[in-house]
């Protein structure tokens, strides 16, 4: 069991024939993701390494295909078309890869997203993975391995620190969730939460969150008032100075909102544990999974 | 938002007398619609014709915040004169970095003379860089893992330099580049790499860091972290130039902070202290 995506997703590539979308494409077949369809205006007909069929459209691919779940690495000036167009298209997941995506783009995808009961994830985000099931993204298969710890995070390689650490240590995920590190992303901490608490496979949550915004306050008052399985939380950017934009554009810490200070502390009140560095994930898991 | 209590500190005002704070939120696929301007010009005045007046420039602002691809538009002070005319005095407007590549002719008014020089160079060369006031360079690919690197620092008793993330892409140009900005910070006294190779192909890190040295030698020690997508090549092609490398990210800041401690203090830095 997982989260999201399982053996059961049936994949569109929006922008397969790109240069990143080509590359994953390949990625994610190996990794056993049941890529059904391609997306490339002007290449319908054509198909991908002589296997995956091309559509012009995401409605004529989904409509051939049945796919139920997009994945976008098309440039930043027309991912949020894209997102628009598979979630017209009547798929319900669709994750968004491709970084730069202007913020006011996304307050029109947003609400678009609700209203069609698509589950929007990121964009600016390496996508998700069920490991032994299924990848949708760029989280690279092989620091994966099956088990029960869930993990979401902003953040992509940080996220490949510490999930490759659990592996290390033998401690297998459910599902790996990067939500992204935009100001707008579809899913956020408390979605992937309430779905990592449903999952009777997952026995403990990791959750990586960073300076900016309050989405780890939020998410801490839901584990504080909703969550029975452990969770243990850490947050990157203990030494970032305020006012400055940290790589991401939703790391930046405005007035005295969003410091890494608060976040712990918020992380401390809910009873989480709380991770000060990469390496203690291990241990933390392993003392509340044991309980 | 509006505030009849405007002007400074508002997050003060949001605090203590959030009454006095009206916040409407804007569905941008049907923007600032005429009725809702009115509410929020009627929060500021009583007197209709005013409440007419700082609506239109509400509308106006909006149009104003779309249309060039703000994350902020603000007005401060709106003012009214005594024959009963509503004025922006003053206004202010943050430009979405990401909006940039739709308005050249917004990107075409950044002074770079404001910026930090370094931070120029990096944002030419693709980098995200910030200069900080420590003494190890950090070096890592990924804005989380970027600053996780730099709390680690911290952690083992360090001060990080710099946050610089090379981004998701591999090539060995990046590494070049990162390594000039950083080898040109006088305050710097050892340099660490912290790859995880996902997309990144650490191979292309080494053979970059490789291609730097060569040009320019380093004069600071430089701690090297790798592992992921190629790791065997990586270590080989370091090895067979004369680097050492580890996979353990806490053992390798560990040692550029233990190494950043040792340095002594150079001529130049010693000079530039008066001491």
């Amino acid at each position: 069991m997982s989260i999201f995506i399982d053996k059961n997703t049936t994949l569109v590539v929006q922008g397969i024939t790109g240069r990143d979308g080509s590359f994953h494409t390949k990625q994610m077949m190996e990794y056993g993701t049941k890529v059904v369809a391609g997306v490339t205006p002007g290449k319908g007909g054509q198909k991908f390494e002589n296997t995956v069929p091309i559509f012009n459209t995401v409605a004529d691919a989904v409509a051939a295909t049945g796919a139920n779940t997009a994945v976008i690495y098309v440039p930043p000036m027309y991912a949020a078309d894209a997102m628009l167009e598979a979630a017209d298209a009547g798929v319900k997941l669709v994750v968004a890869i491709t970084e730069g995506v202007p913020v006011l783009d996304m307050t029109r995808v947003y609400p678009f997203m609700k209203e069609k009961g698509a589950r929007l994830l990121g964009p600016n985000c390496p996508g998700l993975i069920s490991p032994g099931a299924s990848k949708v993204g760029i989280i690279p298969g092989r620091i994966c391995t099956p088990g029960t710890v869930g993990v979401v995070s902003r953040s992509g390689t940080l996220t490949y620190e510490v999930v490759y650490q659990l592996t290390q240590a033998g401690l297998g995920q459910s599902t790996c969730v990067g939500i992204g590190g935009d100001p707008i992303n579809g899913t956020n901490f408390i979605d992937c939460l309430a779905a990592f608490e449903a999952d009777p496979n997952t026995t403990a949550v990791a959750m990586m969150g960073e300076i900016g915004g309050t989405d780890e306050q939020d998410a801490a008052e839901f584990i504080k008032k909703k969550m029975k399985k452990p969770v243990v939380g850490f947050i990157a950017g203990q030494t970032a100075p305020p006012g400055r934009r940290m790589g991401h554009a939703g790391a930046i810490i405005s007035g005295s909102a969003g410091t890494a200070a608060e976040k712990i502390a918020a992380f401390e009140a809910a009873g989480m544990g709380v991770a000060r560095r990469p390496l203690e994930f291990v241990q933390l898991l392993r003392d509340r999974i044991k309980q | 938002m509006v505030s009849p209590a405007g002007g400074i500190d508002i997050e003060e005002v949001a605090a203590k007398t959030p009454e006095k704070i009206l916040k409407l939120p804007i569905d941008t696929r049907y923007g600032l619609q005429p009725y809702e301007a009115m509410r929020l010009a009627f929060f500021l005045f009583d007197d209709v014709r005013k409440v007419r007046a700082a609506a239109k420039i509400m509308q106006q602002l909006y149009t104003a915040f779309m249309k060039n691809g703000c994350s902020l538009a603000e007005i401060n002070p709106l003012v009214t004169t005594p024959a009963g005319d509503v004025v922006a005095l003053d206004a202010k407007m943050v430009i979405d970095d990401n909006e940039l590549d739709r308005h050249p002719d917004i990107a075409a008014l950044r002074d770079e003379s404001a910026e930090a020089p370094s931070e120029v160079q990096a944002r030419n060369a693709n980098l995200t860089f910030i200069k900080l006031d420590g003494d190890v360079g950090c070096v890592v690919n990924g804005a989380g893992l970027a600053m996780a690197t730099m709390d680690l620092v911290k952690y083992y008793g360090g001060e990080p330099a710099n946050f610089l993330d090379i981004g998701g892409s591999s090539n060995p140009e990046k590494v070049v580049n990162a390594l000039k900005i950083i080898t040109a910070d006088p305050s710097v006294k050892a340099i660490l790499f912290n790859i995880f190779g996902g997309i990144t192909r650490t191979d292309d890190v080494a053979n970059g860091i490789v291609t730097a040295t060569k040009q320019n030698p380093l004069t600071v020690p430089i701690v090297i972290r790798l592992t992921g997508t190629n790791e065997e090549i990586a270590m080989k092609i370091l090895k067979d130039n004369g680097f050492s490398a580890s996979s353990d990210m806490d053992e390798a800041v560990k040692q550029a902070v233990a190494l950043a401690k040792a340095s002594p203090v150079t001529p130049s830095a010693a000079g530039g202290r008066g001491a």
